[in-house]
C-alpha cells in the first residue's frame, strides 16, 4: 500500500477506531496502543481486504477484538494505567461545551466504567454502530440470548446509575 | 425468543433512546480528541507501544515494590506466634533428683513426660516450667 492511500486511510479511520477502543478499555493509554496496532494490523492485511468497505468492516472487527484482548491483560497494566490517568493526566481541552453536559458526559464514562469490557463491547455495536442482534452475537462469537441478556444488564445498568446520579 | 421477552427489550430500548444519544455524543467527543497515528513507523516496521510502554517503566517496579511490602506484611500478621518467644522468661532445667523432691513434696501439680532424642523431659506447669532427666533414670 502507498504512504498516501495509508495517510488517508488512517485520517478517515483513526477517530472511530480510538473511540471505540476507549469505550471499550476506559484507559486512553491502552486505548491508543490498541489504536496503533490496529493500524499496523491494517497496513500488514491491506492487501487481502478488496473494497473500501471490506477495509471500514474488518476495522472495525479488528478494533473490538484487540480492545477486548487488551482488557484481558494482566492486573499491572490495569494498576498502572488506574494510577496514570487519575494521577498524572491533565483535563482535555474541552471547547465550549457546557458545564451540564461536561457533568452529563462525566457520569456517562462513570455509568461505563461500572461495565465489563464485553457489555461496552455489545453497546457499542448496538448503540453506536446500530449492528443487529445476528451481527454482534457472530463478532462476539456468542448466542443471540447472550447478546440479548448483556444488552438488556448494560442498558439497565448506564440507565440506573445516570437517573441516580441526576437525581 | 418469546414476545414478552422481545416487547421488553423493545421498550427497553425505546427508553433507553436518550441514553443512546449520549452515548453516541460522547463516541464522537472520544474520536474527536484521538491521538495520532505514527504512521512512519507503521511503514518502516519499527512501532512500538509508546505512552504505557514510558509509563510501565516508571510505575512498574514502585507497584512490584509495594505489592512485596504487604505480601510480607499480610504474611507476618499470618505467621505472627501468638506470644513473642523472647517475651517468656528462660525455662529453669532441673536434675532428676530436684524434680523428684518437688513432685514428692506436692510442689509440682502437673507432670508431663517427653521424650526426645535419648532424653525424657519433663514439663509441668507450676510451680517450676520444666525439668529433665536422663533417660531410664525415672
Amino acid at each position: 500500500m502507498d504512504s498516501s492511500t495509508f495517510d488517508r486511510l488512517v485520517k478517515e479511520t483513526k477517530g472511530w477506531v480510538f473511540a471505540t477502543a476507549y469505550h471499550i478499555l476506559r484507559s486512553r493509554a491502552e486505548a491508543e496502543d490498541v489504536m496503533q496496532e490496529t493500524f499496523l494490523a491494517l497496513y500488514t492485511h491491506y492487501d487481502t481486504l478488496d473494497s473500501k468497505e471490506a477495509v471500514y468492516r474488518w476495522l472495525k472487527t479488528v478494533a473490538v477484538n484487540k480492545s477486548l484482548n487488551a482488557a484481558q491483560r494482566n492486573i499491572f497494566v490495569e494498576l498502572e494505567d488506574f494510577v496514570a490517568e487519575r494521577v498524572f493526566s491533565t483535563p482535555d481541552d474541552g471547547g465550549e461545551r457546557s458545564v451540564y453536559a461536561d457533568q452529563m458526559m462525566e457520569r456517562l464514562q462513570e455509568g461505563l466504567d461500572r461495565l465489563s469490557p464485553e457489555h461496552r463491547a455489545i453497546l457499542l455495536m448496538r448503540e453506536i454502530e446500530g449492528l443487529s442482534y445476528e451481527d454482534i452475537a457472530g463478532k462476539m462469537k456468542c448466542g443471540i440470548g447472550t447478546v440479548m441478556s448483556r444488552l438488556f444488564y448494560a442498558r439497565q445498568n448506564i440507565r440506573k446509575f445516570l437517573e441516580r446520579k441526576n437525581r | 425468543m418469546n414476545d414478552p421477552m422481545k416487547e421488553k427489550i423493545a421498550a427497553q430500548e425505546r427508553e433507553f433512546a436518550p441514553f443512546a444519544d449520549l452515548l453516541k455524543r460522547k463516541f464522537e467527543t472520544d474520536a474527536a480528541r484521538s491521538p495520532e497515528v505514527d504512521i512512519a513507523a507503521i511503514m518502516a516496521g519499527t512501532l512500538k507501544k509508546r505512552a504505557p510502554q514510558r509509563r510501565r517503566l516508571l510505575f512498574r517496579p514502585a507497584l512490584v515494590v509495594t505489592l512485596l511490602l504487604l505480601l510480607t506484611a499480610a504474611a507476618a500478621l499470618l505467621y505472627r506466634p501468638a506470644v513473642a518467644p523472647e517475651a517468656l522468661p528462660p525455662l529453669p532445667r532441673l536434675t532428676f533428683d530436684d524434680a523428684e523432691r518437688l513432685i514428692n513434696a506436692n510442689k509440682l501439680e502437673k507432670v508431663t513426660i517427653l521424650y526426645q532424642s535419648g532424653r525424657a523431659d519433663i514439663q509441668t506447669d507450676a510451680p517450676v516450667p520444666m525439668v529433665w532427666v536422663r533417660k531410664g533414670e525415672n
